[in-house]
């Protein structure tokens, strides 16, 4: 495999993450957040810092990276806990723009010059190759389907479920809805730090740029684009939208654009995304499915 | 023998308008009271003030001897009482069962462990199928619930009311919208789950429906209870039936 496939699948790869890690958050309990890379740079920050500053190995940095992010997550959750739909959204956003600026303008996290060199992690005494860093990423991406499908088939799944569906209901069926609220805060933002911590030591390099507004965009457009509320979506999303500028070069500019245009058009058309419930493709897949192993039945 | 709930002189402003002004009254295990009153009266405030909406401005309510002010609404919920909403609202996106069982869980998510076991689980969903039997859902239990007719989402409603394992289920006019049939259906439902000893307070427009099913009867008027009685009291009171010909009056 080529080192270009490999650095292309490996930077996918933690979008998966990203991608299934908001999904629990938008997806599952129904709260909009447009300020995912927020949680994603905490997550690299957190990482990238203690590598540098302290010295910790990979493997000490990359679970500190989750907690703490669960950690800022949870705190960061409770304003939103007491606004919802249009608002959260407002919320969130602004959330991405502070911690965004705290980075930048704080010299205690290296300011405008972000943290450079972060080690890659090593293991038997020498550095991780690309293609065994990639192999981690997969692992990593296996333990968030693993974490996403104990989720869903939880009681605190069902709980989430509900309150998207109806806050009020909820409550009066034994919800708590802080408490709950708070899980899939914590969930989905220790999970985006997980991400943050590959990419922190992936890319060796990071910068208070790397986790702006438009890149909590680009996630909600995979969450959005693969469909929301299920677990094909994000990882299907993620994939797709991480390589078709691979390969069309020439749209790489135009990325956000891109995203922009075809999250207006998917929600005028297909708000469930590409292959969330119920949306076109999945129904095409599914009657095609039927009609192969049910050939030979005679019609009802 | 102590009342299952007790409303103590109750009342709930928002901001200057007393939407409920004192009220007292109460409700003794296995009864069935019915709420009525004028568009606005106040009955529905009555109700998210019981199931911890809010809380009131004064007085206090309990249930079972203890206070209910301050306990949030998940916690009123998981202690017994259950409710049903005057616009029906179902968790729309899941089906029959996962409504059901949604509520079933109430005793599960205050701990931790619990709550991350599975939901599918043998127990929950066989008792939750003995729910939907109950109301005659069982044969659509795996329907999304956005796709019922308005009656099998108020039995839906009651379902999952009773999923909470209460003593008391609050119903917030179960017949409203319904054809006759439907209501019909809903009324011998309610009737029978009071004669197995559930405790009902019934908020209810239909007056024949409230005569059919109820032991006794609470009328408020702008925030204020204007009688209590039998339904034979209640159909002679003058303040009732001024309390409801000045509202045709007013139309």
């Amino acid at each position: 495999m080529s080192a270009y496939i490999v650095t292309v699948s490996i930077t996918i790869g933690i979008y998966v993450i990203l991608a299934i890690s908001l999904n629990i958050i938008t997806g599952y309990a129904g709260q909009i957040s447009l300020g995912h890379a927020a949680f994603f740079g905490i997550g690299a920050y957190a990482s990238g810092m203690l590598a540098t500053r302290v010295g910790a190995p990979f493997f000490v940095c990359l679970p500190f990276a989750v907690v703490v992010t669960g950690i800022v997550g949870a705190i960061l959750g409770i304003p939103c806990l007491r606004v919802r739909e249009d608002f959260l959204a407002i919320t969130t956003m602004g959330i991405n723009f502070v911690v965004q600026a705290v980075f930048l303008y704080v010299p205690f996290f290296g300011g405008a010059l972000g943290i450079s060199n972060i080690p890659v992690p090593s293991i038997h005494g020498s550095d991780m190759t690309k293609p065994e860093y990639l192999i981690m990423v997969l692992l990593f991406i296996l333990l968030s389907i693993l974490v996403d499908g104990w989720l869903t088939r939880s009681w605190t799944g069902l709980a989430l479920s509900a309150i998207r569906e109806d806050e009020t209901a909820a409550e009066m069926s034994g919800v708590n809805l802080t408490r709950f609220k708070v899980i899939a805060f914590v969930l989905g933002s220790a999970m985006a730090g997980l991400a943050g911590s590959l990419y922190a030591h992936f890319m060796s390099f990071i910068s208070a740029t790397d986790f702006g507004f438009a890149e909590s965009i680009v996630i909600l457009s995979m969450v959005v684009f693969g469909g929301i509320g299920t677990l094909r979506g994000p990882i299907i999303g993620a994939i797709v939208l991480g390589v078709a500028p691979e390969l069309f070069r020439p749209i790489l500019n135009y990325r956000t654009l891109l995203y922009g245009v075809m999250l207006v058009v998917l929600m005028r058309f297909q708000p469930q995304g590409l292959l969330g419930i119920d949306s076109f493709v999945t129904r095409t897949l599914k009657r095609l499915w039927k009609k192969e192993t049910r050939g030979y039945e005679p019609a009802a | 023998m102590n009342p299952l709930l007790e409303i103590d002189a109750v009342s709930k402003h928002f901001e200057g308008l007393k939407a409920l002004d004192r009220v007292s009254f109460s409700l003794g295990k296995g009864e069935i009271l019915g709420l009525i009153g004028p568009n606005g009266a106040g009955k529905t405030t009555l109700f998210n003030l019981i199931t911890g909406t809010f809380p009131p401005t004064e007085g206090t309510i309990r249930y079972n001897g203890k206070d209910l002010t301050g306990l949030g609404p998940s916690r009123i919920a998981a202690m017994g009482i259950g409710r049903t909403f005057q616009i029906v609202r179902p968790f729309k996106g899941l089906t029959v069962l996962e409504n059901v069982l949604v509520a079933l869980g109430a005793s599960r998510y205050p701990r931790f462990l619990a709550a991350a076991r599975r939901f599918r689980a043998d127990d929950s969903v066989s008792e939750a199928k003995a729910l939907l039997s109950r109301v005659g859902l069982l044969k659509i239990s795996d329907v999304k619930a956005e796709n019922l007719p308005l009656g099998m989402k108020k039995r839906l409603e009651i379902a999952r009311a009773l999923a909470l394992h209460p003593e008391l289920i609050l119903l917030d006019e179960p017949a409203g919208g319904l054809r006759a049939e439907e209501m019909e259906e809903l009324v011998s439902l309610v009737a029978s789950l009071n004669r197995e000893g559930m405790t009902v307070l019934v908020i209810e427009h239909n007056m024949p429906v409230v005569m059919e099913l109820c032991e006794r009867i609470v009328v408020l008027d702008h925030g204020i209870k204007i009688a209590e009685g039998s339904p034979e009291e209640i159909r002679a009171h003058p303040q009732v039936i001024e309390a409801y010909l000045g509202r045709e009056e007013d139309a």
